[in-house]
């Protein structure tokens, strides 16, 4: 069977000793990068890029998705422990993690992440070895028409899903406008240079990434930066749960890892919708309704297997379509084209042990990182102990020598510290900034594309519209994009479901 | 007195400034036909886009309140004068002291950084800077030069 030689090429590749190793390093630094406040997946995964440089492609891919991971998970000890998100899918767990490591269940509610975790990410490799072949097969026969409509659909999915559909919608065209500087592969001509020799090669992405979500993010956690936290100890036997909560949090844990797992396949949306969902799915059907709030084990661990299990099917159309389903996606992407590799449904026929490779690494990454935080745990509470002002010089630091180590250029950090100043300034004026790197990764593709399907159709725009497929995402994107244009016209509808 | 979200207003004005910046500026190149296009046109479309999206942000601005956060220049001043500090000196003097005082810069940004733990910070720093990218990873980067 396929799908058996698939799974045993991953785990032939994945098994080596050295992409072992980069997947233990990786689960580590990103859980440890993770934990730290303000440090998202997408900070940890676009910080420790360079270390990856020179790395053979899928054993870079293996690190960084380990990095992913991991800063997902060492996220959701920072929610627990602190009541402080590391990235927007960490907020939910924090409504009733926080709450019960208060009440001193803190153990508790570890162990019942990791296993949650555990649990949705293994059904959504699961899922990726299964369907990503299907629908790679599928998408072989697609035109630059399909593959213009899909991305539209990506795009305009990842901003109308913010708060502000017409916010998220104007980043999107922004990360376009600056993926189109650089030298246009058509015509040769140098777009937006400003006389600068550097900008004819274009922005470098990692420049971009590190500056809206590295400095920015600093930039802006910095505010209430306060002393050393509190941090209570947690021990191994106290993360050991009762035999109620065990039996609460099983059907919680499926039901999110369902939920997740459906969600995360959809290009632009990503997981953190599915841990909402999850939430508030967990608390209708409950009995005790009063609970969530208060320390309910369900509201942790289904949100927990949701974005467990939504981060591993969003590799579906990442590396079936070459299609991101979020901004972290899209760095891995990044790192795909840097190192020569072309992202699309013939990826897994030209480098099957690329993506195979990859699935199986992110089954071993997910034992990794049971095996590593459950007895790590005490080092992770130790760091969430230092203070920030401590940190913060640390990571910014970080960011310059990563940048700079990519192309050797000084100039990178220039554009890190002016995208991370305008970033900062975006997110004051409450801009999401993923989508901007999603418009950014995905806008040279789209353009190409669009100009390719338009010669074919010899400039008539309704022979894109003519093909089912493409026809039927456009008008889907077009839906959305009304749908944003309503939300925001009756804005104190907005407010309330926001809330 | 009219209301209005003065966040959404300076938002809108960004977006309708960027993008006609971006418009304007894909006119200097060339346009070309829906058919075979320039490389003028995408950016021209886009940023077409762009400023609607920026007016029609203005316009829900008007209808509700809104304050606006404010710009905290004690953060990023900082932060900017040590990075500027890092990337200026990195070919100058190499990583070990660029870092030293990057960190010693940035760490203004706090109120809670006091003078002897940041200088100790700022070494210990540069010395993992050092041994992680040059020392184990083999990095090419100067790590200590003469500026003369």
């Amino acid at each position: 069977m396929d799908i058996l030689n698939n799974v045993i090429l991953g785990f032939s590749t994945a098994l080596t000793a050295e992409n072992l190793l980069y997947c233990f390093i990786g689960v580590f630094l990103g859980t440890l990068l993770g934990a730290l406040p303000g440090i998202g997946a997408l900070a940890a995964v676009s910080m420790l890029l360079p270390l990856t440089i020179g790395l053979d492609p899928t054993t870079a891919l293996v690190m960084l998705a380990g990095v992913y991971y991991g800063s997902e998970y060492g996220g959701s000890t920072a929610s627990i422990l602190l009541n402080l998100p590391g990235t927007p899918t960490n907020a939910v767990t924090c409504l009733d993690g926080y709450p019960m490591a208060k009440q001193g269940r803190a153990g508790v509610a570890l162990f019942a992440t990791t296993m949650a975790s555990f649990f949705g990410g293994s059904v959504g490799i699961v899922a990726l070895y299964t369907l990503a072949p299907f629908l790679a097969q599928w998408a072989i026969a697609f035109g630059p028409s399909e593959y213009f409509a899909l991305m539209v659909l990506g795009l305009v999915a990842a901003a109308v899903t913010q708060d502000a559909p017409l916010k998220g919608l104007s980043m999107v065209v922004l990360g376009i406008l600056l993926g189109t500087v650089g030298t246009d592969v058509d015509s040769g001509v140098a777009r937006y240079h400003f006389g600068l020799f550097e900008l004819r090669d274009g922005i470098s992405f990692i420049a971009l990434a590190m500056g809206i979500f590295g400095v920015s993010e600093i930039l802006h956690s910095l505010r209430d930066a306060g002393g050393a936290p509190e941090v209570q100890n947690v021990t191994l036997r106290s993360m050991v749960p009762s035999r109620e909560e065990w039996k609460r949090s099983r059907m919680a844990t499926v039901r999110g890892t369902a939920i997740g797992g459906a969600f995360g396949v959809l290009p632009g949306i990503g997981s953190t919708i599915a841990t909402f969902i999850g939430y508030a799915i967990e608390k209708r059907i409950s009995k005790n309704p009063s609970q969530f709030g208060n320390g309910a084990i369900e509201g942790i661990v289904s949100p927990e297997a949701a974005n467990n299990a939504g981060a591993q099917t969003a590799f579906i159309p990442t590396l079936s379509l070459g299609i991101p389903g979020s901004a972290t996606m899209a760095v891995m992407l990044g790192t795909l084209i840097m190192n020569g590799i072309a992202p699309g449904p013939q990826l897994m026929m030209t480098h099957p042990e690329v993506v195979w490779g990859l699935a199986a690494s992110f089954w071993i990454g997910n034992v990794l990182l049971v095996l590593l935080n459950v007895p790590l745990i005490g080092l992770w509470v130790r760091l969430l102990r230092v203070p920030y002002h401590l940190l913060y010089p640390a990571i910014l630091i970080l960011i310059c020598v990563g940048t700079y180590t990519i192309r050797s250029s000084t100039f990178d950090i220039m554009l890190v510290l002016m995208f991370g100043v305008a970033g900062y300034g975006l997110r004051l004026l409450r801009f999401q900034l993923a989508p901007v790197l999603i418009g950014f990764i995905l806008g040279p593709m789209i353009e190409e594309n669009l100009r390719r399907a338009m010669l074919f159709a010899r400039g008539d725009f309704t022979a894109v519209i003519a093909r089912p497929l493409s026809g039927v995402t456009l008008a889907i994107s077009f839906g959305l994009i009304l749908w944003a244009f309503y939300r925001s016209i009756r804005p104190s509808q907005g407010a309330n479901a926001s809330t | 007195m009219v209301k209005l979200d003065k966040t959404d207003l300076i938002s809108g004005l960004v977006v309708l400034a960027i993008s006609s910046f971006f418009a304007y500026g894909a006119l200097d190149y060339r346009i070309g036909t829906m058919t075979r296009m320039g490389p003028g046109y995408v950016p021209l479309v886009l940023g077409l886009i762009g400023m609607v999206l920026g007016a029609a942000i203005i316009l829900t601005s008007f209808g509700r309140s809104g304050g606006l956060e404010s710009f905290r220049w004690r953060v990023v001043l900082p932060v900017v004068a040590s990075i500027t500090a890092f990337l200026l000196l990195l070919p100058r003097t190499g990583l070990i002291p660029a870092t030293f005082v990057a960190v010693v810069v940035a760490a203004f940004a706090s109120p809670k950084s006091r003078i002897l733990p940041t200088l100790l910070l700022g070494v210990v720093v540069a010395a993992l800077i050092w041994i992680g990218f040059v020392v184990l990873l083999g990095l090419p980067i100067p790590v200590l030069r003469s500026p003369f």
